[in-house]
């Protein structure tokens, strides 16, 4: 079944697909069959023939209330899953009429800036901001316990790679300046 | 002989190998297990902090997982009647029915005892028809490497997800993924916009966790209200009585399970699905029926889906193609490690190759351990809170992201990816033909170049090859085969005859 937004991004599929075949065009025209372009143009035309495929069949289905997850299973869909009264009434019902419901896009606005100051904070200050903020938002438990399981976490991951696995993880240019 | 039996022991008879591959077991069992959490995911972010170790730590602790995983899907199959990975889908259909009449115990104990045999058979099937598979891949030339690649791909765009232009397109974008960057044939530029960045190629493993970790994270922030199911255990130790009663059954199915996953693109999954299958066509009379806590629907998947692992590694080692989307990561790890999995692994490094037989029989082993204990605690830690678990995995992917070449625009290869993936699954596309279009396309690339080059160039010689020598005949034919089986003419003589 289609779901919101389907054919809007089945869309900048077909147009990412005709870009990518005129640049694939662009690294050595038609000049030889063996030439560096041949098999990008060859991968990025067998992406624009299915996108328009794709792009048809999202067209044909109408909107539709059912989505299939990755193992498959199906789920009805109803109110969103924000919503707490709307969960306790309905365990099994998920949020899938928002394509990017709020929590999605909060978690990926919170891993943008996670990644982006990453450098400059550091892991240890950035990753345990990210723990503690994301847990509390998402968990509906005290502050403290997020808390204190987020530094717990970080207490382990810190110490199993960068202890164990010694793995390098960023110092961040800002605690740098202190060392 | 000696010498495969000596390399066969290096992983049985050091400590530390030994720790490594019972740990990769227990977190791949664990990993595998939570809904969500794929394999494929778990081998993606841990493979990561293996760059700078051993080669044999790496492998040893990337069995575990991979053995691990595959199984521990089945756990919260049957508690949860959610499959923890795509393999232990099958697994659900029986195993639920089981535990809600209170046999989650005999389910867990009969599943263990049954994908543990599965595993065996496809280890020994690897040690014995690998050397004889490699002996005749040193005989394949670059036109039948290209259409090794392109049936898997075919293969995995055709078995996965709800269309097969979903996963063509798939397969087709981690092939152009894998285009960008200087092209090592003649050193020109590929999609770099006059990036210096650009010119070292997109590092395939920040892809991998892209896709495979944080859109699994995002697609299952989606779903963090569902409720916890809680099944009583009982006993987990399963009869005798029940091990024979089903042996010939997880024969059959553990042999089903090692040719599927040793074809390229497919793996476990479809194992599992055909094993079932099987087993209700050739049960006549099952004490319970089918779908309702048949336990042959249980044993099938199960034998199946692990002898998969041993058979998925036959094409990973011997032609360099990966079986599944796992392996499809095992091999960018082996890459990374200096290896070139491929016809001449056996030849100049059988060592390895011994060696990973050895880690696999040795996870397995592991996995009859850890799979029959604590069970109970199990149940605990899989009730571990999505709202905790999620903001965890995307802390994991970034540090295994930046641990690669402790590059922070790695991160930022891996956010992109995260979010297209998860873009991609919530609109019904199968992330997995992208692995396998990442690391099959430089392989595929570079044989179909030289496959023309081997014409002189000339299209008509070229294609005229794909004809006139036996084995690019054969490959040429499968391909077609695959890809006539999705033409709309093919579905209608289907049902023209039935």
């Amino acid at each position: 079944m289609k779901q919101r937004g389907e054919t809007l991004f089945v869309a900048a599929l077909l147009a990412f697909s005709a870009a990518a075949l005129w640049e694939s065009y662009g690294i050595a025209g038609f000049s030889k069959w063996s030439s560096p372009g041949v098999f990008p143009m060859l991968a990025s035309a067998v992406m624009l023939v299915c996108s328009l495929f794709i792009y048809r069949d999202a067209r044909k289905r109408g909107a539709g209330s059912l989505i299939k997850n990755e193992s498959e299973h199906t789920f009805e869909l109803s109110a969103s899953s924000d919503d707490p009264a709307a969960t306790q009434q309905s365990p099994p019902v998920i949020d899938a009429t928002r394509v990017f419901p709020r929590r999605v896009v909060t978690i990926t606005a919170l891993l943008a800036v996670y990644v982006v100051a990453m450098p400059t904070l550091g892991f240890l200050l950035c990753s345990g901001l990210f723990l503690f903020i994301s847990i509390s938002y998402l968990w509906n438990k005290p502050l403290w316990l997020s808390l204190g399981v987020s530094m717990a976490s970080l207490v382990v991951i810190h110490f199993l790679f960068r202890r164990v696995f010694q793995v390098v993880l960023p110092e961040g240019a800002i605690i740098s300046l202190f060392l | 002989m000696l010498d495969a039996l000596s390399f066969f022991a290096i992983a049985w008879l050091d400590p530390w190998l030994i720790f490594l591959t019972a740990a990769g077991t227990l977190s791949g069992i664990y990993v595998g297990a939570i809904p969500g959490l794929s394999v494929t995911m778990a081998t993606s972010i841990l493979i990561s902090f293996t760059f700078k170790w051993d080669v044999n730590e790496a492998l040893a602790l990337i069995s575990g997982v991979f053995i691990g995983g595959v199984y521990g899907g089945s756990r919260t199959a049957i508690l949860l009647n959610i499959p923890g990975a795509p393999s232990a889908i099958a697994s659900a259909l029986d195993g639920y029915p089981m535990a809600k009449k209170g046999a989650a115990g005999e389910a867990i104990g009969l599943t263990t005892i049954m994908s543990v045999f599965g595993g065996f058979v496809g280890i020994i099937a690897l040690a014995l028809f690998a050397p004889v598979i490699s002996s005749i891949a040193l005989m394949f030339n670059s036109r039948d490497y290209l259409l090794l690649g392109l049936i898997g791909i075919t293969l995995v765009g055709t078995l996965s997800g709800e269309s097969f232009a979903k996963g063509a397109f798939a397969g087709a974008l981690g092939v152009l993924i894998s285009m960008v960057g200087l092209d090592p044939m003649t050193a020109e530029g590929r999609f770099t916009f006059d990036s210096v960045t650009l010119l070292g190629g997109i590092p395939y493993i920040a892809a991998m966790i892209g896709f495979f970790g944080v859109a699994e994270a995002l697609v299952q922030l989606r779903q963090i209200d569902l409720p916890v199911v809680k099944q009583k255990i009982g006993r987990v130790i399963p009869r005798l009585s029940s091990i024979k009663q089903h042996f010939g059954l997880a024969l059959r199915c553990s042999g089903i399970g090692t040719v599927i996953g040793a074809l390229p693109g497919t793996g476990g999954d479809i194992a599992a699905l055909l094993a079932y299958d099987h087993a209700k066509r050739s049960t006549r009379n099952p004490e319970v029926k089918f779908g309702e806590g048949a336990t042959e629907g249980l044993v099938a998947p199960e034998a199946a889906n692990n002898a998969a692992v041993g058979g998925a590694h036959i094409p990973m080692l011997t032609l360099g193609i990966p079986g599944d989307a796992v392996t499809a990561v095992i091999i960018g790890a082996l890459f990374i490690h200096g290896l070139k999995p491929g016809p001449l692994l056996l030849v100049e490094t059988p060592h390895l190759f011994w060696f990973i037989v050895g880690s696999l029989t040795l996870a397995n082993c592991f996995l009859l351990v850890f799979g029959l204990s604590g069970v109970r605690i199990f149940t605990k830690i899989v009730e571990c809170p999505k709202a905790v678990l999620i903001p965890l995995i995307i802390i994991l992917s970034a540090v295994g992201t930046y641990a690669i070449q402790n590059n922070p625009a790695h991160i930022y290869w891996m956010l992109l990816f995260g979010v297209i993936g998860y873009f991609m699954k919530i609109y019904g596309f199968q992330v997995g033909p992208i692995i396998l279009g990442v690391i099959l396309g430089p392989m595929m690339d570079s044989n179909f170049r030289r496959a023309i080059l081997g014409a002189r160039g000339d299209m008509g010689t070229f294609f005229w090859n794909f004809v006139s020598h036996p084995i690019s005949f054969i490959l040429s034919l499968a391909l077609m085969i695959i890809l006539m089986s999705q033409l709309p003419l093919w579905s209608w003589l289907r049902k023209r005859s039935t």
